[in-house]
């Protein structure tokens, strides 16, 4: 474990210039990603390594979908970890996940058609 | 194993804060939410903890570098002179000229950092144009409707897109409000419910990667 930079890009061209020295293997860059995303994503494409990107910031996310062997959006990277354990309990809390998912895709649709019914007592529902 | 390498502390000391963040949302409870303020300000105190120990790793590394006359060793030579440089600059002696706020410490920020973060923020042009030409090859229906609607978009903020077709403005709009925002909320609400999950396996003491694997 190295410590490179408290700051974003003082990071990256650190991170960058370590990968193009040392020819790294992998890249696996899961979390939090602003601007730096691309230019870390683009150098390890450039080098040929295997590349993993993973973030929930939405507009991070093309970049690595561009750039790198596999990515994970959005939510993918809060499974991983117990996708990848095939922890039982792990596993259950993926299934409450989707669940989560499904009621909001059902408030969203009824919503949509009460609202455009013109009624807001969804609306004034979730919003007590 | 010692009681202090045992891997239950740090789990109940991560329930028991991620308890104090939670119930204030809740629940009105003033000292509560007071104890919660306190131990987000403990945050920042711990994270300078942390940025200490980088310095110091950072130190070791490039030290040995040098030390060792390795490969580019003048630069480990550089960013030491530098470090240390900035960092006695930043130390607090008015009488000295030197600290936070100080000309010279406000002249190497504004004159050295600040174009240094400008010059690589800027390169991401040429990133995104490398990027760009790798996933606009039409192999696929996928990275087809990629290089279509970039190109649309791409036609409609140049000017002389908008001066042979100005429905080109329409499109760009339609596309950033309909698909776009679309994928987008569908992206947020699956990453909100992924983040509840996850702070629920945590709060539960199942997620352990934090711990290093934390068997």
């Amino acid at each position: 474990m190295r410590f490179l930079s408290s700051d974003q890009f003082g990071f990256s061209s650190n991170y960058m210039g370590w990968m193009w020295r040392e020819r790294a293997a992998a890249n696996i860059m899961i979390g939090a990603y602003w601007a730096e995303s691309l230019q870390l994503a683009e150098t390890g494409a450039r080098i040929g390594t295997v590349q993993v990107g993973g973030t929930a910031n939405t507009h991070q996310i093309p970049f690595f979908v561009a750039a790198c062997d596999y990515a994970l959006i959005g939510e993918e990277i809060f499974c991983a970890g117990a996708y990848l354990s095939k922890d039982t309990e792990m596993i259950g809390s993926l299934a409450g996940q989707d669940m989560g998912k499904l009621l909001s895709i059902v408030l969203i649709v009824l919503g949509v058609i009460l609202v455009t019914a013109g009624s807001d007592i969804l609306t004034k529902i979730l919003s007590w | 194993m010692a009681w202090y390498r045992r891997v239950e502390i740090p789990i109940i000391l991560t329930i028991i804060f991620c308890l104090f963040q939670v119930v204030p949302y809740f629940f009105v409870v003033p000292a509560w939410e007071s104890a919660a303020k306190d131990f987000v300000d403990w945050d920042a105190v711990m994270e300078t903890f942390a940025l200490f120990i980088g310095f110091s790793t950072l130190l070791m590394l490039h030290g040995r570098i040098v030390s060792q006359r390795r490969r580019g060793w003048y630069w480990s030579a550089w960013v030491l002179i530098t470090m240390i440089g900035y960092t006695i600059v930043g130390i607090p002696i008015p009488a000295l000229g030197l600290g936070k706020g100080t000309p010279l410490f406000e002249a190497i920020r504004l004159y050295v950092l600040t174009p240094l973060s400008g010059a690589m923020y800027a390169s991401l042009g040429f990133w995104i144009a490398s990027a760009a030409y790798r996933a606009f090859r039409a192999r696929t229906l996928e990275a087809g409707i990629l290089l279509l609607s970039g190109t649309l978009v791409m036609l409609a903020n140049a000017p002389v897109g908008t001066a042979i077709w100005p429905t080109f403005t329409p499109i760009r709009k339609w596309i950033f409000d309909v698909p776009n925002m679309a994928t987008m909320r569908a992206v947020t609400i699956g990453a909100a419910l992924g983040a509840i999950s996850l702070g629920a396996r945590t709060l539960m003491g199942r997620e352990r990667g934090y711990l290093r694997g934390g068997e």
